[in-house]
């Protein structure tokens, strides 16, 4: 069991173990309410990784998480039309509202996140 | 455990997390589904390209289980309401705090900074500043270690990336 700190290698690494394992791998998420704590785990009976976090700031790249993982779940080809599907859901109008775009900023969370390194740093 | 609908599944999740507001977890397992009451075929070349179900389960660690079967035409759908009831049921998370963030970054520069800059052993050798001198090199070993100590972990980080993919 290794927590792992940042979250972009966890995201990279979880999906690597998925991707290795997708028979057996299972992902799990636990959520502790009274202290706000949220920790997500993905083991293979071999190899597990877990990540926790009790900050709100994770919120959308873990929304974007989920939805990868379970893609590779159903074993679906990542399709650049399942994005603005997914925007496009009439949903909660009050939870989309208060978060206007995690649909697409959380769908390319990954790359998003990815690409403003580089940029931050020069 | 009770296998439901997905908008049904959505509920009673909806009502666990308010239950769970004072005390008590929740705990929610995503896994593919590979049987259909069969066996499962744990590994079979031939299905490489085929698409299956996914099964996400909610416990609160007592009697209260549920679960439910997302097929692949239904995850869009599923996901949006799923995400959307997550990030409004997580609610008790810290919010972002751009005080604390900037002056973590600003302690993470300023370290860095020091380790950059060569520390220097000028204090004289014997006579009254001898302890000065002393401080110095104590100083600069440290340095040097912090130093050897980040590169080692920079070497490891690099090749477990080349490892993985």
């Amino acid at each position: 069991m290794v927590y792992i700190s940042s979250w972009q290698e966890f995201q990279e690494a979880a999906e690597a173990l998925y991707e290795k394992a997708p028979t057996r791998a299972r992902y799990c998420v636990k959520w502790r309410a009274s202290e706000g704590k949220l920790v997500l785990k993905i083991t293979d009976n071999t190899t597990c990784i877990k990540f926790k976090t009790y900050s709100s700031i994770y919120l959308n790249r873990f929304e974007a998480l989920n939805l990868s993982l379970m893609q590779k779940m159903q074993n679906q080809r990542p399709k650049p039309a399942s994005a603005p599907d997914v925007k496009s859901e009439p949903v909660d109008a009050a939870a989309r509202e208060a978060t206007p775009t995690p649909g697409t900023s959380g769908v390319a969370g990954g790359a998003g996140v990815k690409k403003k390194k580089p940029k931050k740093k020069k | 455990m009770q296998l439901v609908d997905n908008d049904t599944f959505l509920e009673r999740l909806t009502a666990l997390f308010n239950s769970s507001q004072d005390s008590g977890s929740i705990w929610l397992t995503h896994k593919r589904l590979t049987h259909d009451g069969d066996d499962a075929h744990m590994s079979s070349a031939d299905d490489e390209g085929k698409e299956y179900p996914c099964l996400v389960r909610v416990t609160d660690g007592g009697e209260t289980k549920y679960s439910t079967k997302v097929e692949p035409e239904q995850l869009a759908r599923f996901h949006a309401a799923y995400g959307a009831l997550l990030k409004s049921s997580m609610t008790t998370l810290r919010k972002r705090d751009k005080k604390r963030e900037k002056q973590k970054a600003e302690e993470l520069a300023r370290r860095k900074r020091r380790l950059a800059e060569e520390v220097v052993v000028d204090g004289p050798k014997r006579g009254a500043g001898r302890r000065k001198r002393q401080r110095q090199t104590k100083a600069a070993l440290k340095q040097l270690e912090a130093r050897k100590r980040i590169q080692e972990r920079e070497e490891t980080r690099s090749r477990t990336k080349e490892g993985s993919p």
